[in-house]
């Protein structure tokens, strides 16, 4: 039954890895990962060192540091480039990571599908603005493409458009009903880019064509609405706690099944997660209040710190309360690694993958330590977490980077990982018992 | 003389057989050319460059023995191209 069970699972967990959209959008996410950590490190840097005008603490507003404003605006432009055209990265890679599926590996399938995400677009921005007067005065500005298309906003419809605007080619070009017969005289280079012409042409004019359509039937565009019926609901669900502690225990279970679950989960959680990141530093930027506890910093610093499964406060339990020799030497070991959140040594090396002592409390630890988070946050002991920071950055350090300086939230990570500790400890005293009975064992044996 | 312990062969089910072999094809290692590996030593020298100096960021993204694949050079000529006109529009103000 528990075999059966176990199989259904990896089956399940299988099918996610190998789907060719989920793998498209797992590969595309991981390119953008240094885009994405170094747009987070400027604006840390940013905020926290260079600005004299935040809320916060900052080295500038130091006296005698205040000089070091003048280097901001290079922080910010990174910042620019970085996090606000990473739907533009999305969409390119992606295409490009789907063609390659499909066996199409033409330069000009990445433009077909960044043209087919512009023409779903709106690019008129219009709003209000007040006079000297105070009166409204109403605006339109044309042919620009807001902010909110390019950067983290936008992801979910960089997805939509780039598989859409990809399979519609990849289909059209297979089809063959589109293909130009050049004569043999014409260069090779110059009959592949005829080639391409008119399916390129027929995709991007069928998308505009279904944006265009759309939005005459339902009164809102498909950014809207995507925004509205799927990004949405989904941001609802992982930004609020039961669903977020579901989707992490899953991962955890899949971790025990020896699957590293963070990466075949990370494509449904990612986006909705660096969304609801991207909202509060826009609230933290405008001096108002972070909306969303759950996010995709809160991870690192509450899910998956020292490792997934909390194994720092496993490693904690070990050193106290074993008295197993073989256990001990891999803490210690798992120790330097786990500083940095890495813990391949005890998953692999205790083992906990397919230990059924060790599975239970792995699986319980990251639902203790973020609800922890959780609800310490709720209650306003600590700030939220509104900055990116890399998921290696050590314990304690992490959340007081990533709240821009609340000493508070690094107190509410340690105890998070002791609460882990006591959750190992009495596992960790059945592990000596069981080291105890087999010894016996051993023993009568001989 | 001590007594050789012969463990019985334990035969494994249909269902564990299908287990070994799931986890296997899941973990197995990506072949090089599919791997996508953001953070190797020549990438994170570029990353620092576009930054630093963005023309040579540039050059180490498109140069013969760039380990950047097609994708990864489109969206990172894109960022260095945005920032070098960030950049150079908040230092003159322009």
């Amino acid at each position: 039954m528990k075999d059966k069970m176990m199989n259904g699972i990896l089956m399940v967990a299988e099918k996610l890895q190998t789907n060719k959209y989920m793998s498209a959008i797992k590969n595309a996410f991981t390119a953008l990962l240094p885009i994405i950590i170094t747009g987070a490190f400027c604006t840390l840097i940013s905020n926290v060192v260079l600005s004299t005008s935040t809320s916060g603490i900052s080295l500038a507003k130091v006296q005698g540091f205040g000089w070091l404003e003048i280097l901001n605006p290079i922080f910010t432009a990174a910042n620019y480039a970085t996090l606000n055209f990473m739907a533009i990265g999305l969409v390119i890679l992606i295409s490009i990571e789907l063609g390659k599926h499909y066996g199409k590996t033409e330069t000009v399938l990445p433009v077909v599908a960044l043209a087919c995400y512009i023409a779903l677009c709106s690019t008129t921005v219009s709003g209000t603005v007040a006079d000297a007067a105070g009166n409204d005065i109403a605006y339109t500005v044309v042919n620009v493409l807001p902010r909110n298309f390019t950067n983290a906003q936008g992801l979910f419809m960089a997805m939509f458009a780039s598989i859409i605007g990809t399979e519609l080619y990849v289909k059209i070009v297979d089809s063959g009903k589109l293909d130009i017969s050049m004569p043999e005289t014409v260069p090779a280079n110059v009959a592949k880019a005829f080639n391409v012409l008119f399916p390129s042409i027929a995709t991007i004019i069928i998308v505009a064509t279904f944006g265009f359509i759309f939005e005459m039937i339902f009164g809102y565009t498909f950014f809207e609405a995507i925004a509205k019926w799927i990004q949405a609901p989904l941001s609802n669900i992982l930004t609020g706690l039961p669903g977020y502690l579901f989707l992490f225990w899953m991962t955890t279970l899949l971790w025990v099944l020896g699957i590293h679950g963070t990466q075949v989960l990370g494509p449904v959680y990612q986006a909705s997660m660096l969304i609801a990141l991207d909202e509060n530093l826009a609230a933290v930027t405008l001096g108002e209040k972070a909306p969303n506890i759950l996010n995709y910093t809160f991870i690192s610093m509450f899910s998956t710190v020292t490792g997934a499964g909390i194994t720092g406060g496993l490693i904690i339990s070990i050193l106290i309360l074993s008295k197993r020799e073989d256990y001990k030497a891999i803490a210690k070991l798992s120790v330097a690694p786990g500083l940095f959140n890495i813990n391949e040594t005890m998953t692999f090396g205790l083992p906990i993958v397919l230990n059924p002592v060790l599975a239970i409390p792995f699986m319980i630890s990251p639902i203790v330590s973020a609800t922890i988070g959780y609800t310490l946050t709720r209650i306003g002991f600590c700030e939220v977490m509104s900055y990116n920071v890399p998921w290696t950055t050590p314990p304690l350090l992490g959340p007081f980077l990533a709240t821009g300086g609340d000493v508070k939230a690094s107190i509410a990570q340690l105890l998070a990982i002791l609460a882990s500790a006591l959750v190992y400890a009495p596992f960790v005293l059945i592990s000596n018992k069981q080291a105890e009975i087999e010894a016996q064992a051993l023993q009568q044996e001989a | 003389m001590a007594k050789k312990v012969v463990k019985d062969e334990i035969e494994l089910s249909k269902e564990q057989k299908s287990i070994i072999a799931t986890r296997k094809r899941i973990n197995r290692r990506e072949l090089e050319s599919e791997k996508v590996d953001p953070f190797s030593k020549y990438k994170t020298i570029t990353y620092i460059f576009i930054f630093l100096f963005t023309p040579y960021g540039l050059y180490r993204i498109w140069n013969k023995d760039s380990t950047f694949k097609y994708g990864e050079k489109l969206v990172y000529t894109m960022i260095a191209i945005i920032y070098f006109i960030t950049i150079v529009n908040a230092i003159f103000k322009l």
